[in-house]
């Protein structure tokens, strides 16, 4: 992969601030998480497989219930993170890879499970990514997947993509829900189930720290955010509070399984 | 951590291979394609950048 690749944009941005996401809230909690887990409905005799675990969160709500996890991701810091806090918490059913989310090195159908959370929007190739986890999983498994959306509306879209890529160089683009549907069809799946009615709820000021944002990047994404058109205030619930700027993003939430 | 029944699971990532695990050197290595990859700290890189060999 070239220097420039999302995936090396990807290691360098999380190498460097693998405990930042660690002790993120909007990472750590969140109902999406509950979501997750209560439609891949999780058996004592699932195999799962967590695809750009970050530091771990989904994985440890499926190695409460799932015979054995495997949690992996291409940053090797936060695989390690990952490791830490599931030896904390006592867990015994997980291992942990270096992985691309596009190359997964598994044989065929032998997952009954497969999560992503809050990840795809920085992947080089999604189509790459679903093609592998239909390939990995076994014809009854089901994938559940969380990611940070978009509007449909094109200048919507727009201004947020842009203030994502200027805020964080490794992120890639947030698929709107039609956009899903149709990457989720042409890899095979069916999709079952779409939920676009969570949202994730963020704060400037941290959302920059998160990210580990230099100076003129801060102050360039807080000018958009000053300037905000009323319909982007209005689509992405952007507030001023105390001097900080309060919003949140679209979430999509699926269940597929495979055609 | 790299059980046998793991190893039944794993595969290249680029040629989807069979592989095994070079104990020594603590190595995976792919059956099909040759290529070697690193476990470092206890942790497989199954990056194909990071393989060696091929």
């Amino acid at each position: 992969m070239s220097e420039t690749s999302p995936e090396k944009a990807s290691q360098r941005q999380f190498g460097r601030q693998a405990s930042c996401y660690a002790a993120s809230r909007p990472h750590a909690t969140g109902t999406s998480l509950g979501v997750m887990v209560d439609w891949a409905k999780p058996t004592p005799a699932d195999r799962v497989l967590d695809v750009a675990s970050g530091t771990g969160f989904i994985a440890f709500a499926f190695a409460e219930v799932a015979a054995e996890v495997v949690a992996t991701d291409i940053t090797m810091n936060m695989v390690q993170e990952a490791r830490r806090l599931g030896v904390e918490r006592g867990f015994r059913n997980i291992r942990f890879l270096q992985v691309p989310a596009e190359a997964l090195p598994f044989r065929d159908a032998s997952f009954d499970i497969a999560t992503c959370r809050i990840a795809p929007h920085h992947f080089a190739s999604v189509p790459a990514f679903l093609r592998e986890i239909r390939r990995i999983l076994r014809p009854t498994g089901r994938f559940i997947l969380t990611d940070t959306s978009s509007s449909e509306e094109p200048d919507l879209n727009t201004w947020h993509q842009e203030l994502e890529r200027i805020r964080d160089p490794s992120h890639v683009r947030n698929y709107t829900p039609a956009q899903w549907q149709r990457l989720i069809e042409d890899a095979g799946f069916t999709l079952e189930e779409l939920a676009t009615s969570h949202r994730t709820e963020l704060v400037f000021s941290d959302w920059v720290r998160t990210s580990g944002s230099p100076p003129e990047v801060v102050a360039e994404v807080h000018r958009r955010f000053s300037e905000a058109s009323p319909a982007v205030r209005d689509a992405f619930e952007i507030r001023e509070v105390d001097g900080d700027f309060h919003f949140s993003w679209m979430l999509v939430i699926l269940l597929a399984r495979p055609a | 951590m790299i059980d046998k029944e793991f190893l039944e699971i794993l595969a290249c990532p680029a040629c989807k291979g069979e592989v095994r695990l070079d104990e020594p050197d603590e190595r995976i290595v792919c059956q099909a394609c040759g290529r070697r990859y690193p476990v470092r700290d206890g942790i497989p890189v199954m990056l194909i950048d990071e393989a060696e060999g091929k």
